[in-house]
């Protein structure tokens, strides 16, 4: 987001505005009041005597609420403003605003207060692509509230706005004429409603609502000051981007703000597994969320085929009439085996097999897409090629820009592409997807017959994708089955899944703490060796703090504890130099050339799998794991960050915790 | 509100079959055009079938037209759609009513059947 904005949330309902607190959309500005993907108030504007006030300070108190202060000034310096104004602002279903007025002077004055209000009820990807609408839009206004709305057929949306004290209102805003006295202060309340789907009446967030989902997770103690601060943050974005959908229990983690307040397969998986140790309910409303709209049918248009896990689900106009697939839209090959990655791991922490029980029929139907319709020509890895050439996504792996999976020359790889994170995932989720078999459905058979197939995978794959000449796995197979042979992030990510033989992953590892994968701030998504290297191409140099917390995980796992304290201790003094949040992504600069980590231009933030980077960094440096009824706790933890402790970590044990303390060798 | 059996539905007699999809789930929707209750949905493991309109029920359908209601039972229409355009509604547990229309999206008895499409 712009520093020059200000952005409120909760869950998918959002206001940006600039930092006076009006909103004045423009084709290139994203200001507005969203709710359901769609905007509900494009223009807001607070004018006094027709003077918009000045911005002395703006107080970001929590993340579902802002207080603007602000004076009504004369242009010049030499004469003191005698009038301040206070603008208080909360978000909910819409948003409640109260406008305080103070007459500092001595005399009395006469105000003409205006807030106009005005919408273009555009749709999110409208706003994205800077389209056209092509329905109605009309105004309605009656004594005592102003109805913007916007109508296409059976698609209807309306905004409401009223006052607290009498107004006029016309279809362009309100006005109030305000006398106020020497010394005295005037106050409005504005109630600005969005008319959205029936989600119940769950009221509007509160401090102690979110201090409670705060105090909840982990206590953390260390002797680093800055964790605690990046900690805390983590915990409250991901309070904050906390979606219920109305029709399953508890809430999910949307992807992130601003185009991404929406249900997401792959987004709020991984954000899930990070945040597992320290809110496991997340994981098991994504689940069960997902699990309910898992593919039936085949469908070219929103990529969908039986048992495949959605990509992305929205409720904006263009999805309405299907100028849009995200209905839900299918178009991820990932998702499908992330779902049995979480499940397992969800169910390994918790020990709730009821919920496995419940998805068993979902889970079998995921495993037959994977070996039907992931791997759609039968050579045994999964690949992906869109059904949908108009709207579809082009690369349905997590790095989706159009450019990032490139040969080292710079030349595009032809679809279909199968990339080699993908058939780890495939690897890690039959393996999971086994145990849960022998353990929770009783189906020892089926269990024999996955693990069977994954260690056929493994051989196939390190024989496959191997390139020996670079020493590297392949970064994908293209649709000739030419290994497209670009040195990226993706090899950290068969570390994770464990399909890489021992050997081989030694040799991956060295290439990615080589200063052409690790900037000294984080591995970078693309080697700085490769032809289409681009420190701020958003897959093909930037650096991702999830990508680089599921490295770090990885390494840690394997072996290589020196390794993941490295990064995750690089990963989170980025975040301190960030404020405590790390971005969706920043700048691949070498750390040698800048002392701060350099901002990408149109970064999401918060973005829920940034969010959760640092608690799945914490777990790396803690050692954090779960062998179905004890907390394994082995900590690898580097010198600067001292001591660390996260105490009462929920599980199937009850709460435990948790102590690490640098040692010379970590 | 009238209430009226399953039969205005079908041309002849009652229905009832195999909807593979809905293995796994069990209850009961109702079924209504505007505020006319046409009958219940009965799922049962993989197995439906219009039975009468009468309680219980775990959710109610309802859906503007009865071209939109057959729709729904042949498994033509998407959830998500049918809200956003306000061609019909779930009420209750909604939760299993969208399993339920998911589920009827694959292969059901209903494709075939001798549904009346015609309001009464």
């Amino acid at each position: 987001m712009s520093l020059n904005t200000v952005s409120i949330l909760d869950g998918n309902a959002f206001v940006v505005s600039d930092r006076r607190g009006d909103i004045e959309a423009s084709p290139v500005d994203t200001q507005g009041l969203f709710l359901d993907d769609t905007r509900f108030l494009s223009r807001w504007v607070l004018t006094v005597n027709g003077l918009r006030p000045s911005v002395l300070s703006v107080d970001e108190q929590e993340y579902f609420k802002v207080q603007f202060f602000e004076a009504v000034t004369t242009s010049t310096i030499y004469v003191d403003s005698h009038l301040s104004v206070a603008r208080k602002r909360a978000v909910g279903k819409g948003f409640q605003e109260e406008i305080l007025l103070e007459n500092h002077d001595k005399e009395a004055i006469d105000l003409d207060v205006k807030l106009d209000a005005g919408c273009d009820f555009a749709d999110l990807f409208e706003v994205k692509d800077k389209m056209q609408k092509k329905g109605q839009l009309y105004t309605k206004t009656t004594n005592d509230r102003l109805t913007l709305g916007y109508k296409r057929e059976g698609f209807v949306r309306e905004t409401y706005i009223s006052a607290s004290q009498k107004a006029e209102i016309g279809e362009d805003g309100l006005r109030f004429h305000v006398h106020l006295p020497p010394r005295t202060s005037w106050t409005v309340s504005l109630d600005v409603q969005a008319s959205a789907r029936a989600t119940g009446d769950e009221p509007m967030r509160t401090k102690a609502t979110v201090d409670a989902w705060v105090g909840a997770a982990p206590r953390l103690v260390c002797s680093w000051e800055p964790l605690h601060l990046i900690y805390r943050r983590s915990l409250v974005d991901m309070a904050a981007l906390r979606f219920r959908t109305g029709i399953t229990p508890g809430a999910l983690p949307a992807a992130g703000l601003p185009w991404f307040m929406a249900v997401f397969g792959r987004d709020s998986l991984i954000a899930s597994f990070q945040a597992i140790p320290f809110a496991p309910e997340l994981a098991a409303s994504t689940l069960r969320t997902l699990a309910l709209f898992q593919g039936r049918v085949e469908d070219p248009f929103r990529d969908e085929e039986p048992g495949k896990i959605l990509h992305e689900l929205r409720l904006g106009e263009l999805t309405a009439f299907e100028e849009r697939p995200h209905s839900p839209y299918y178009g991820a090959a990932d998702s499908t085996m992330l779902f049995f990655i979480v499940l397992e791991e969800y169910v390994r922490w918790t020990g709730d097999r009821a919920l496995a029980r419940e998805l068993e029929r979902e889970a079998r139907a995921a495993v037959t897409w994977i070996d039907r319709y992931g791997d759609r020509d039968h050579d045994g890895f999964v690949e992906y090629k869109r059904g949908n050439d108009k709207t579809g996504l082009d690369n349905q792996c997590w790095k989706d820009s159009w450019d990032s999976i490139a040969f080292a020359d710079g030349t595009i790889a032809p679809l279909p592409r199968a990339t080699c994170e993908l058939q780890g995932y495939v690897y890690d989720a039959k393996l999971r997807t086994a145990r849960l078999a022998r353990e929770v459905w009783n189906d020892p058979v089926w269990a024999k017959q996955l693990e069977a197939q994954a260690v056929e995978l493994k051989k196939r794959f390190n024989q496959e994708f191997w390139i020996p000449e670079r020493n590297f796995f392949a970064l994908a197979l293209d649709g000739q089955k030419r290994k497209v042979d670009s040195l990226t992030s993706n090899i950290g990510h068969l570390l994770w899944s464990g399909i890489a033989d021992d050997e081989k992953a030694a040799s991956c590892v060295k290439h990615l703490m080589s200063d052409a994968l690790f900037s000294g701030w984080g591995i970078r998504t693309m080697a700085s060796s490769e032809h289409s290297y681009n420190p701020i191409g958003y897959h093909v140099g930037t650096i991702w703090p999830h990508d680089n917390s599921f490295i770090a995980w990885g390494l840690r796992q394997s072996g290589y504890r020196a390794e993941a304290a490295r990064i995750s201790r690089a990963m989170l003094e980025a975040a301190n130099l960030f404020g405590g949040r790390l971005p969706e992504a920043f700048g691949g600069y070498p750390r040698s050339e800048t002392h701060y980590p350099v901002e990408y231009p149109t970064a999401c933030s918060p973005q829920a799998w940034a969010t959760g980077a640092p608690l799945l960094l914490i777990r790396t440096l803690l050692g954090l794991e779960s062998d179905g009824t004890h907390l394994i706790v082995d900590p690898a933890i580097p010198e600067p960050l001292g001591r660390i402790e996260l105490l009462d970590i929920p599980g199937v044990w009850g709460r435990m915790d948790a102590f690490g303390r640098a040692r010379a060798a970590d | 509100m009238e209430t009226q059996s399953s039969e205005n539905l079908l041309s002849e007699g009652t229905f009832e079959g195999e909807a593979p999809g809905l293995a796994g789930i069990v209850g009961r929707m109702r079924l209504m055009v505007g505020d006319q209750a046409l009958g219940v949905l009965v799922v049962d493991n993989g197995r439906v079938k219009l039975a009468p309109d009468e309680p219980p029920v775990d959710v109610t359908a309802v859906c503007k037209s009865r071209d939109l209601l057959i729709r729904l039972l042949r498994g033509q229409l998407n959830p998500v759609m049918m809200a956003l355009q306000a061609e019909g509604r779930l009420h209750g547990d909604r939760e299993r009513g969208i399993k339920i229309v998911y589920g009827l999206r694959g292969s059901n008895p209903f494709v075939q059947a001798p549904l009346n499409e015609k309001d009464q």
